[in-house]
């Protein structure tokens, strides 16, 4: 992705709906981080656990902390900082998810982008949930590896930096992580195989 | 990446691996984002990423200093492209389908404004729409009116959002290039042209410029005075004060 960073002369100090003061410069870089990694947010929140109308929710939450805490993060870490709001964001939600104890089917139904095509719209569901699925079936510490291998294509000393562990932990963790989605990929073929039949 | 899991198997694993990345950042919540974080859609034409193909063409551009300024000064434009890119083949986070504000601050360059082209049409400041109570979509719903376009069929929210902010920024381009009279034409067809309209702040904040820039002063601080009391909490409040100031 080519991110092309414009800067624009702002002469005022504004006020964040936080009540954060915002130097121009402080307001360009926040700007810069909602627009380049938005999406690496969102998608993170999503397969760390978070679905439905609190993934938008949970989006703004992230980047209203980084706001707060803009000065804090140091220059090329801000991936690593939105990740881990980013976990603890989801964190939260799964508990919350938990503490109602049981989901609705409604509810489920919403784990789903409602915007897409019907035929494509049942694929999707279809592998969002198995995903959904298997996901729920790994250790956080485990998912964050394989979130940010597999759907952030990061090598391991990016994830490394990122989660500030050592790359041998990073390689152990995301051994485990193949082996448990091998073996729940391998589970659900059997269980749709034994149903076809 | 290397394959995960054994080739029989490998289908289900490429579909499950790409349900995983088939999730972004919607346009609408980005524009939500910025100006929950105050400051506003401009922000979204500040960076330009061209992820999309659509738009590959911009990032051309978009080092010099013509994009710069075009971008800088128009946040509408950004705005538009974030909607366009919705149309890229991945899951978008929930469509909020209701943005209400899209902050654009205008240029205040001071540059000399040369005199309006001979086919404007006089606008009458008695004419002119004056901001109805509530700019929301819920503002118009009693009107009878439908937008429809050309074909008859009803237009989805993003398309008459696009199709807003494409109105709008024709407005700002008129204002840029010092044609105020223009710009008032064109906000005087907005509230006929968007019963339902998402953007009614910006347009009433562009109408206060407007007024401003054609030397209706007095007309335009109290406007913006009327704005400023119904809305005290706007994101687009200080762009409406700066009018006020003699």
């Amino acid at each position: 992705m080519v991110v092309v960073a414009l800067s624009f002369p702002s002469a005022h100090v504004v006020q964040s709906t936080q009540g954060v003061a915002m130097t121009p410069a402080s307001d360009l870089r926040l700007r810069d981080l909602v627009v380049a990694q938005g999406d690496f947010v969102a998608r993170s929140l999503r397969n760390l656990g978070v679905w439905g109308g609190e993934l938008d929710d949970c989006v703004q939450k992230v980047f209203l902390v980084v706001a707060r805490r803009l000065e804090d993060i140091e220059p090329g870490k801000e991936r690593a900082f939105l990740f881990s709001c980013a976990q603890n964001t989801a964190a939260h939600f799964r508990r919350s998810v938990a503490r109602k104890k049981e989901v609705s089917d409604e509810a489920l139904v919403h784990r789903v982008d409602v915007s897409v095509q019907p035929d494509r719209l049942i694929e999707q569901k279809r592998h969002r949930e198995l995903l959904d699925r298997i996901l729920e079936t790994m250790d956080e510490s485990v998912r964050s590896v394989f979130v940010l291998h597999s759907f952030e294509e990061m090598t391991m000393a990016e994830i490394a930096n990122v989660l500030d562990v050592p790359a041998g932990t990073v390689a152990s963790r995301l051994r485990r992580a193949r082996q448990i989605f091998k073996e729940q990929v391998s589970s659900l073929q059997l269980r749709g195989t034994e149903e076809s039949a | 990446m290397e394959p995960i899991l054994d080739p029989e198997l490998r289908d289900l694993e490429e579909a499950l691996m790409s349900a995983g990345r088939e999730v972004n950042m919607s346009p609408q919540l980005r524009m939500k984002t910025l100006t929950a974080l105050g400051i506003g859609g401009a922000a979204a034409a500040a960076v330009v990423t061209t992820k999309f193909g659509t738009w590959g063409w911009w990032s051309t551009k978009a080092g010099t200093a013509w994009t710069a300024g075009m971008v800088g000064s128009l946040g509408i434009v950004g705005a538009v492209m974030l909607l366009n890119s919705n149309s890229a083949p991945t899951q978008n986070t929930h469509d909020t389908s209701q943005v209400t504000r899209v902050e654009a601050r205008a240029s205040t360059s001071t540059a000399e404004a040369p005199l309006p082209p001979a086919g404007t049409p006089p606008v009458q400041l008695a004419d002119l729409p004056i901001e109805p109570e509530q700019t929301s979509s819920s503002a118009a719903e009693g009107s009878t009116q439908q937008q429809l376009p050309s074909g008859g069929q009803p237009q989805s929210s993003a398309s008459r959002l696009r199709e807003e902010l494409s109105h709008l920024s024709k407005v700002e381009t008129a204002l840029r290039a010092g044609r105020p009279d223009e710009a008032l034409s064109l906000l005087q067809e907005y509230p006929a042209r968007f019963p339902k309209s998402q953007l009614g702040l910006e347009a009433e904040v562009l109408t206060i410029q407007a007024m401003y820039e054609g030397g209706s002063i007095a007309a335009a601080q109290t406007r913006a005075r009327r704005f400023l009391d119904r809305h005290p909490n706007s994101p687009l409040g200080a762009r409406a004060k700066q009018y006020l100031r003699e």
